[in-house]
């Protein structure tokens, strides 16, 4: 049976019912994080390159206001699977064959993915991508939850 | 690899379709996600949260980072709430964290959680609906899901019927799920939209019902000269799908004599107008002299769902990228420049019935990159952002891709009504060959 991976980045906890939802939408801003994160990802070492797991329109939140530019880079890249492919599972695969292309295309064993609500919804478990990266093509990952059923809205 | 972006910036996705029409109308849109949704129409603007967005082709100024909307035309929260001036009315919750929405923005969201994942998100519909039509008096609503509630299967369709008995406004709801590019998501709403508010009526003569012309690929500067080019051939424009009309003008629609879909994502909506209510339609933008003369000629006697003849050519010598009637109009006047060999390509919706035997819709960037190797391509139009993935130097004519999210090159727009499209052909060839002859230099 899958787990869930707990050692993603997940600051905010669950609010009580009855919380105002203003105040939670408001909630993800005060951590800090904002178009920042993707920055703060690909510093983690010279050559990390960041990719998003998740839809198009998740695309429009704060961290990704400045993904023209690094797609340009060569440092970021966005991976769309279909509902099809994240309800059947597929996206496991699709995420591994998207980070050793990548891997082999730009010289880079160091990734960083963030991911979108499906991931969440679907109890990912991000560690056992992370051991078959390491194990079977030596990619170190580090994975980031972006998804904003806990967070709402980005300040 | 399907689906990843390695390059080039996706386009915007059904949702921010959906949501750039229902802003130009006097409807609200909820859609059932856990965050906001910041304005995009008119070519852009605004499309992602706290950032600025660009210009779609067709209008007059700016180009990508410019704004070609007019604010005044859309019915924004000011207008629609302008008697209840002393009520201090509340902004509906969802609209957080400024309080009230922007202006010209119509598009609410339900606020769900990851306990509403496990519980349904039924109830954060309804209560998201109660407040937010209190707060916008909308003719009209339509429910849309994101990839959270799309993950679940939230049954918006039972909970849009259930609301429509409970209440004296429309609701109907669009069966996307932010996963699609922004041309399906406009092609569903207007679909929708036609379903929910369309009502028999007796036709006038000589009316056009223009259909898909959206915001974000549109300028209201266009609409306008389409507007006219129809009027100087004894037509009048009926009702406006996609752009800047009231739910009550929109009510009257199938009096029209005449369908023009004038955007791909108007297909849809002409298809269901044609089986309801016997509406012929006639399909193609009426940019360049050739393409606009033979919509002028289908107008007088349309045939439903003509079907584009197909190409014979095999060899590509110009690839045309872009949405698809637009694209098909760019051929038209190409041909009658002596260009052969055109192929359209598209990351976007397309339909069958109107693409030639070598036109492609393109899943990757891959396709696309293979595309650009075949040494038989002379000319490609299209958005400037595609250029790297050519691996040589390919005379280009920059064609503004407005539904583009993260655009990197500014693109001054243009507007190719009528015979506009010609003098910007032969502009565009002579700049792309000026350009490449200096690169060899």
């Amino acid at each position: 049976m899958r787990q869930y991976d707990t050692r993603h980045d997940r600051k905010s906890s669950i609010p009580p019912d009855g919380a105002d939802r203003r105040s939670r939408e408001r909630g993800h801003g005060r951590g800090g994080r904002t178009d920042s994160l993707i920055q703060e990802l690909l510093d983690l070492t010279p050559d990390t390159q960041v990719i998003f797991v998740g839809s198009l329109c998740c695309l429009r939140h704060q961290p990704f206001g400045n993904a023209g530019q690094l797609l340009r880079s060569g440092r970021f890249s966005i991976l769309c699977p279909s509902m099809t492919d994240f309800s059947s599972g597929r996206y496991l695969h699709q995420i591994v064959d998207a980070i050793v292309e990548l891997s082999q295309e730009r010289n880079s064993k160091h990734f960083a993915l963030i991911h979108g609500c499906q991931w969440t919804i679907l109890s990912t478990d991000g560690s056992l991508l992370q051991q078959e990266l390491k194990e079977q093509h030596g990619i170190e990952l580090v994975i980031k939850d972006d998804s904003h059923l806990l967070k709402g809205n980005h300040a | 690899m399907k689906r990843l972006w390695k390059v080039i910036p996706p386009c915007y996705s059904d949702v921010h379709g959906f949501m750039a029409v229902i802003n130009e109308t006097d409807g609200m849109g909820l859609v059932d996600d856990p965050s906001r949704y910041n304005k995009v129409s008119a070519g852009g603007e605004g499309g992602r949260e706290g950032h600025g967005g660009k210009g779609g082709h067709g209008g007059g100024h700016g180009g990508r980072g410019g704004r070609g909307h007019d604010r005044s035309a859309s019915f924004g929260r000011s207008e629609r709430i302008s008697g209840m001036a002393g009520t201090a009315k509340e902004a509906p919750r969802s609209c957080d964290p400024s309080q009230h929405p922007p202006e010209g923005m119509r598009v609410t969201h339900t606020g769900i959680r990851d306990s509403d994942i496990i519980r349904g998100t039924e109830s954060k519909v309804r209560t998201a609906f109660t407040e937010d039509t209190a707060y916008f008096h909308p003719s009209f609503v339509l429910l849309c899901k994101a990839p959270s509630s799309s993950m679940i299967g939230s049954d918006l369709g039972t909970i849009a019927d259930d609301l429509n008995l409970e209440n004296k406004i429309p609701v109907g709801s669009v069966d996307i799920d932010g996963e699609k590019d922004y041309l399906y998501g406009v092609s569903m709403t207007l679909e929708a939209m036609g379903k929910l508010l369309l009502a028999p009526a007796k036709t006038i003569p000589d009316t056009v019902n223009l259909l898909g012309c959206n915001p974000i690929d549109w300028s209201t500067e266009t609409l306008e000269s389409v507007k006219t080019l129809l009027h100087d051939e004894g037509y009048k424009v009926h009702t406006v799908w996609g752009m800047r009309e009231t739910a009550e003008r929109l009510r009257t629609g199938a009096a029209a004599s005449v369908n023009l879909v004038v955007n791909v994502a108007g297909l849809r909506l002409a298809k269901y107008m044609q089986q309801e209510y016997g509406i012929p339609y006639v399909v193609g933008a009426p940019f360049g002299t050739a393409e606009t003369e033979r919509i002028l000629s289908d107008l007088r006697v349309p045939e439903t769902g003509t079907a584009m003849p197909s190409g014979s050519d095999t060899e590509p010598e110009v690839l045309i990228i872009g949405e698809q009637l637009t694209a098909n109009a760019i051929r038209s006047a190409m041909r009658s420049h002596f260009w052969h060999g055109i192929r359209v390509l598209s990351f976007l919706e397309m339909d069958r019935s109107q693409m030639e035997a070598e036109d492609a819709k393109l899943n990757s960037e891959d396709q696309l990159a293979a595309q650009l190797k075949d040494l038989s391509v002379r000319l490609v139009i299209g958005d400037p952002d595609y250029r790297p993935l050519a691996d040589r130097n390919i005379p280009w004519i920059d064609l503004p891709n407005p539904g583009s999210m993260f655009p990197l090159t500014q693109v001054a727009r243009v507007d190719l009504t009528g015979d506009r499209l010609g003098p910007w052909i032969v502009q565009g060839q002579e700049l792309a060959l000026k350009e490449l002859s200096e690169d060899r230099e």
